[in-house]
């Protein structure tokens, strides 16, 4: 079971439409308490109104591994191979959407700026809150984050834990996600690319984030039959495709 | 404790629980009153515990609250503090479950996050367990220990 808070632009600064009327009563009660994220905590489970709300007080919904596979098989359906572009953009928008409500959030709870604040711990603070409602947990390495590009590696995928092993990346909603926050966050535009896939038989999803010279240049290598290994590899060295 | 008690209500829905299964409430109500006198002895002595270790880790390493962006020696000060009174409240309902998935697995990224592994590693792994061991009597130890090894386990290297 994953959940997706009903986050939406409506154009304006503010990015989100909260659900009327609902506020998280331990939020409430409890305003800067900063560990809320045991399932019990961070949704708050309303019998008789028949609704879920987040921390911050946007609804939740609730789906299925049928949900998803219908999800991404109705796609591909309709628009055949582009559905994995169109995965991406949906997660790229998303991404973009969520930095700017990310950045409220963020700044409203622990009361400094985003800028001013270690990239390590705002990037626990993004992902808690998708990691307790069931998107996997994450890995960030940062090590090679001067020259452009990191990675990033998800333990349980939802999209390819249902969909099993289909020998293909499979995550682009991800990747897209990935892509369109961190280009909200630090304001560049920046791709990314899933290298290694649980649905490929991989034991967890690793993702490549950085400029976009870098990302065409894993798509080349792996389009070439390249392996995540090799891919980080010839990164790390400062390898790009040759002309 | 509580997950138990809603795992009761649910699996015992229509008919009476067996004898069994109310062993867990006979034990922890056999062990309330070491509970409550564990916990209160730790809330009286939070804070100069809290001083203890950090004199002691000082002793074994200066500059150990020395993190990328400075002396955070305040912070983790405080971090310890509130790790001490979520450990008590779990000891005094027995609720190991949600002090992990609420704040331990948490707590672990942020460690991670500052790169404060080792300073951690010797808090939660070493001092804490020891300083504890020194303020509770054997009995409270006892409902303390599970506690005190998870903590170690989630937060130490």
């Amino acid at each position: 079971m994953v959940s997706a808070a009903q986050a939406q632009s409506n154009g304006s600064t503010d990015a989100t439409i909260l659900a009327q009327n609902y506020r998280h009563r331990l939020h409430q009660i409890h305003p800067r308490r900063t560990n809320h994220y045991s399932l019990r905590d961070y949704l708050q489970f309303d019998n008789q109104r028949g609704d879920i709300t987040d921390w911050y007080n946007q609804r939740v919904t609730l789906v299925t591994e049928d949900f998803v596979i219908g999800l991404v098989e109705g796609l591909e359906e309709e628009v055949g191979s582009a559905s994995a572009l169109v995965m991406y953009r949906i997660g790229e928008e998303w991404g973009k959407r969520d930095a700017v409500v990310f950045k409220q959030h963020f700044e409203q709870e622990y009361h400094r700026e985003l800028r001013k604040s270690a990239l390590t711990f705002l990037l626990e603070a993004w992902w808690w809150p998708f990691t307790t409602q069931g998107w996997g947990n994450w890995e960030v390495d940062l090590t090679e984050q001067k020259n452009g590009f990191m990675f990033i590696n998800i333990f349980d995928s939802v999209v390819a834990r249902t969909l099993g092993d289909v020998g293909k990346p499979v995550c682009y909603i991800y990747a897209g996600l990935f892509a369109g926050f961190f280009t909200g966050l630090i304001q560049k535009p920046l791709g990314c690319i899933e290298l290694q896939c649980y649905a490929m038989g991989e034991t967890y999803c690793k993702f490549l984030v950085g400029k976009q010279d870098r990302i065409d240049a894993a798509a080349f290598w792996q389009n070439e039959g390249a392996t995540a290994r090799d891919i980080e590899k010839r990164l790390r060295q400062g390898e790009l495709v040759k002309q | 404790m509580f997950r138990q008690l809603n795992h009761l209500t649910v699996v015992a829905d229509g008919r009476y629980a067996r004898p069994e299964e109310l062993n867990f409430l006979r034990d922890y109500l056999a062990s309330v009153e070491t509970r409550i006198s564990a916990y209160e002895k730790i809330r009286a002595e939070a804070e100069m515990m809290a001083d203890k270790i950090q004199a002691m880790q000082k002793a074994e390493n200066p500059r150990c609250f020395h993190l990328t962006n400075g002396d955070r020696a305040e912070i983790c000060r405080r971090d310890l503090v509130d790790t001490m009174r979520l450990c008590a409240s779990a000891m005094l309902f027995s609720e190991l479950d949600l002090l992990r998935d609420n704040f331990l697995l948490w707590y672990r990224t942020i460690v991670k996050s500052f790169n404060y592994e080792a300073s951690s590693s010797s808090t939660y792994g070493k001092f804490l367990p020891n300083t504890m061991k020194q303020l509770l009597t054997p009995e409270e130890q006892q409902v303390m220990q599970p506690i005190l090894a998870l903590g170690s386990s989630i937060l130490s290297e």
